[in-house]
């Protein structure tokens, strides 16, 4: 009981890139320098070997809903009665609640949803965590406390978010802790195995990597942090958010963090 | 992506052209008819009272085989798709499955719930037709007992019993607290655990008249593949468990099984959805009651005690109950199939690394001899792969849950406390969140603080540097201690010069070597390394050469080499070879800067191996 099944990766040649360049060592690529230091490079050189996954994940029908999910409860905060408009899609509130209840109620509405209307995937799986995430660390620091601070200090930190600057700020975190997850999910079949080697000396190396991974990401996905912002106020105003427009937004927001984070590495 | 199935069960029949069939490999799952390929055991259990089976438990106990067999016989993860970027997880079932009670499975309530429970558990697809069945196959009784005062009638709950340190600490609250113990336990092979019964004779013998013991298990045809990760398996555990509280008359079924393996969180972002199993999830525990109550017609709880319990906390209690010396006849290993009558626990697995460190933290350890691993949790030798990533990835998790706060924690893995608590009433779901939250801190806090304590007392092994690199503290500590000063002066080189050259030479790249090692030179200068530059001249033969760079008190030099075309890459590597030997000779360190900005060296490995030979010598590029 209490079974993990750690996997591995995939022998061809662009992981095996990967792998060596992980390993450092003589053939590695950044060989010397320690694997948190190099990490634009690892990250453009897993995003190239991985890009059929992220094609997949763009037309994701989890991660779709789990987007449009967060689009419709900043537009519920908007509203006096928004525990009501919430309660609407499924997603109940309860009257003394704070961050985690609310996170809480989001997921089992997605959870749901995804079990009777399409299937849950390991990406939509990373999807929902970075949404159960991205709301934690953003509304979070809004209440004094993240658990049970009660309705009326929950909606005044949701109100906050239902701003063009919120959202952006919402979307940004999305974008990066779902990328950081997405490039770990093969990444860590690959660090767990080289802590001893030559770029990961020590357990303590692995926690700087993924630091350094979730930073990188979450610094790239600054290219739509505006551009969420714009495109939540503009949509809302023009036509209204819905599952269709969200999906077709998702879709560029993820082509843009793909070229940001290639681009990055160019430049270095 | 993994071929689809279709199972026809207990001898059911479809025709060829069943649109049922049609882009799946049709398999036959039998475990009673005349070649029975899933056999069912439920034996040797208390003489007593004769009492049949209802028809509807039989049929669960039918279809938790015939789904635990599907399960066992589909192999996950193996071709990956979509260019290699997508890791195969989810199977597809459909179970074709005549029961004696038709109406009650047929009805979308119970089939519905039935998917849903598997889905959570296996992360699979699943399908169910039930078809009436035809002939009397229950004339068989899977399950029997006889007598009419029985003692074990009507307790609290049946007990899973696996014979691990948690069952056993549940099994010994249990009757500590003057309870009848009716444990049922359950191997996938027809081969009894010595040592389970032997712990179940000495707790037979320490509460008399109050323990009674049901092994049951369930073996498939060996033409069957092998699925190790069988996450099916506590939905056939606890349909026996069910059979046998049904029998018994009891309220429902207790699994024992401390927090941190009941929620099971990822130790790491590959181990997505059922990776990492949800044997007694609060989540599947509560589908399993539902279902369960639906199958017994009346509520039937299914429940963890030690749901807010660490391992820690859960050998404790051994300890508080006087009953510590039992530690020692348990077994956790997730291999224990597969070890010696003597040694019965591997060492390298998450379940051996847990006990042993539980057991530690509670000072307990004169009960659980070292002898008894194969591999010493701390400081054995671990094989690459599987028990290296096994020690790296739970080391990792616990020191992170150490050192975070309980928001970052209860904000990282948000998503999986939720689901947690999903069950809970809404007025006790954040007192739950948050005692969940505590729970894995307070598991941080004790797999840091064994750590620390292991490396005190292997200090002396420490600082002469004789852990082994690839034991579990070996690879929490490293060996930045040990390493050389000469190394470490080299990265410190090749950090500089991979940092800053590529952006020098982003528009124009160097002309020739002179240009190069004068844009090294400048990087280097700047960073203030203590380098001389061409000096000293060195002998070797009738002929003198002089490094590019050089670090007397380190005796090393370093030489850079630049590949601006393919056509460079032989002359280059003759002229790697010639100061291997110069430079060696002459008792001196080599570093060897390669820049090779456009990639032309087809194979690095290939290119730096004679230099990796070499314990005096390094290679590196810089691109």
């Amino acid at each position: 009981m209490g079974h993990t099944r750690l996997g591995k990766i995939p022998k061809s040649r662009r992981w095996g890139e990967v792998v060596a360049t992980v390993a450092g060592g003589f053939g590695g690529a950044g060989a010397g320098k320690a694997l948190a230091d190099d990490i634009d490079s690892i990250a453009q050189q897993t995003l190239d070997a991985a890009q059929g996954g992220l094609a997949r994940a763009i037309s994701d029908a989890g991660l779709r809903h789990t987007f449009y999910v967060l689009t419709q409860v900043v537009l519920a905060a908007k509203h006096p009665d928004w525990p009501s408009r919430l309660a609407a899609i499924g997603i109940h509130v309860p009257s003394d609640g704070g961050v985690v209840e609310f996170a809480a109620a989001i997921q089992h509405a997605i959870d749901d949803h995804i079990y009777a209307h399409c299937r849950a995937t390991d990406i939509s799986e990373m999807g929902q965590a970075a949404a159960a995430e991205a709301i934690a660390t953003v509304a979070g620091p809004m209440t004094r406390t993240l658990f049970g601070s009660g309705k009326e200090e929950l909606g005044q930190a949701l109100r906050a978010l239902s701003t063009k600057a919120g959202f952006s700020d919402l979307g940004q975190k999305f974008f990066g802790r779902f990328m950081s997850r997405f490039l770990n999910f093969y990444l860590s079949r690959v660090t767990a195995g080289q802590v001893g080697g030559h770029r990961l000396q020590q357990v303590g190396d692995l926690t700087a990597f993924n630091d350094a991974l979730t930073r990188h990401c979450e610094e790239s996905a600054r290219i739509v942090h505006d551009f969420c912002g714009e495109w939540f106020s503009k949509t809302e105003f023009r036509e209204g958010i819905d599952p269709k427009n969200t999906s077709r937004f998702m879709a560029v927001a993820l082509k843009k963090l793909k070229a940001e984070l290639n681009q990055q590495r160019a430049a270095s | 992506m993994i071929e689809p199935r279709l199972f026809l069960c207990s001898g059911a029949k479809i025709g060829p052209k069943d649109p049922r069939r049609a882009k799946r490999k049709v398999c036959t799952l039998d475990s009673l008819g005349p070649d029975p390929n899933v056999n069912l055991h439920l034996d040797d259990v208390a003489r007593v009272l004769v009492q049949d089976l209802t028809p509807r438990l039989v049929d669960l106990l039918e279809i938790a085989a015939y789904v635990f067999s599907a399960d066992c016989s589909t192999m996950r993860g193996t071709e990956w798709s979509a260019d290699d970027s997508i890791e195969p997880w989810d199977r597809n079932f459909r179970m074709v499955i005549p029961v004696r009670d038709y109406q009650f499975w047929s009805d979308p309530k119970v089939s519905g719930l039935l998917v849903r429970t598997l889905t959570f558990l296996t992360s699979d697809e699943w399908a169910f037709d039930f078809a009436r069945m035809k002939g009397d196959r229950s004339a068989r009784p899977y399950l029997a007992f006889r007598d009419d005062n029985w003692p074990f009638r009507g307790v609290g709950r049946v007990m899973m019993f696996s014979g691990g340190l948690d069952s056993l600490a549940g099994a010994v609250e249990t009757a500590s607290a003057g309870e009848h113990l009716v444990l049922v336990s359950h191997r996938s092979k027809g081969m009894v655990n010595q040592r389970q019964q032997d712990l179940v004779a000495e707790l037979k013998e320490r509460y008399p008249g109050k323990v009674i013991h049901v092994p049951v298990w369930v073996t498939k045809d060996q033409r069957f593949g092998r699925e190790y990760n069988q996450r099916s398996r506590s939905f056939l555990y606890v349909a026996l468990g069910a059979a046998v509280a049904t029998s018994v008359q009891a309220g429902g079924v207790r699994f024992f099984e401390n927090g941190i393996v009941s929620i099971n969180l990822p130790p790491a972002d590959e181990v997505q959805r059922s990776r990492a199993s949800r044997t007694t999830h609060p989540r599947t525990l509560h589908l399993f009651s539902e279902l369960l109550s639906l199958v017994a017609a009346r509520p039937f709880a299914v429940d963890n005690p030690f749901i807010n319990c660490t391992k820690v906390e859960v050998i404790q209690k051994l300890a508080t109950r006087r009953a510590a010396d039992l530690i020692g006849m348990s077994c956790s290993c997730a291999h224990g199939l597969f070890q010696s009558k003597s040694q019965w626990h591997c060492g390298t697995c998450s379940q051996c690394i847990d006990r042993r460190i539980a057991i530690v933290a509670a000072g307990l350890e004169q009960h659980d001899p070292e002898t008894d691993y194969v591999c010493d949790v701390f400081c054995g030798p671990r094989k690459p792969g599987y028990e290296q990533n096994m020690g790296v990835n739970f080391a990792h998790h616990a020191i992170l849950l150490d050192q975070m706060s309980e928001d970052q924690i209860a904000t990282q893995f948000n998503l999986y406390f939720t689901r947690a608590i999903r069950d809970v009433p809404e007025d006790k779901k954040t007192s739950a969140f948050a005692q969940l939250v505590k729970l894995h801190k307070r598991h941080g806090q004790a797999v840091a603080s064994v750590i620390q304590q292991q490396i005190a007392k292997h200090s002396g092994r420490v600082v002469a540097g004789e852990v082994d690199d690839t034991s579990l503290l070996g690879m929490v500590m490293g060996k930045r201690h040990l390493e050389p000063s000469w190394r470490r002066y080299c990265d410190r080189i090749v950090s500089l010069l991979q940092a800053g050259l590529p952006r020098m030479c982003q528009t124009e790249r160097p002309t020739n070597e002179k240009r190069l090692q004068e844009l090294c030179d400048g990087i280097l200068a700047g960073s203030n390394m203590d380098l001389a530059r061409e000096f000293p001249f060195m002998r070797w033969s009738a002929s003198l050469t002089k490094p590019d760079w050089s670090s007397d008190p380190l005796q090393l030099c370093v030489e850079a080499k630049y590949i601006r075309k393919k056509e460079h890459i032989h002359p280059i590597t003759e002229a790697i070879a010639a100061d291997i030997t110069k430079y060696g000779d002459n008792g001196q360190r080599v570093l060897f800067i390669v820049y090779d900005p456009a990639h032309l060296v087809p194979d690095d490995a290939q290119f730096g191996a004679e230099v990796s030979r070499r314990n005096h010598m390094l290679l590196r590029f810089i691109r």
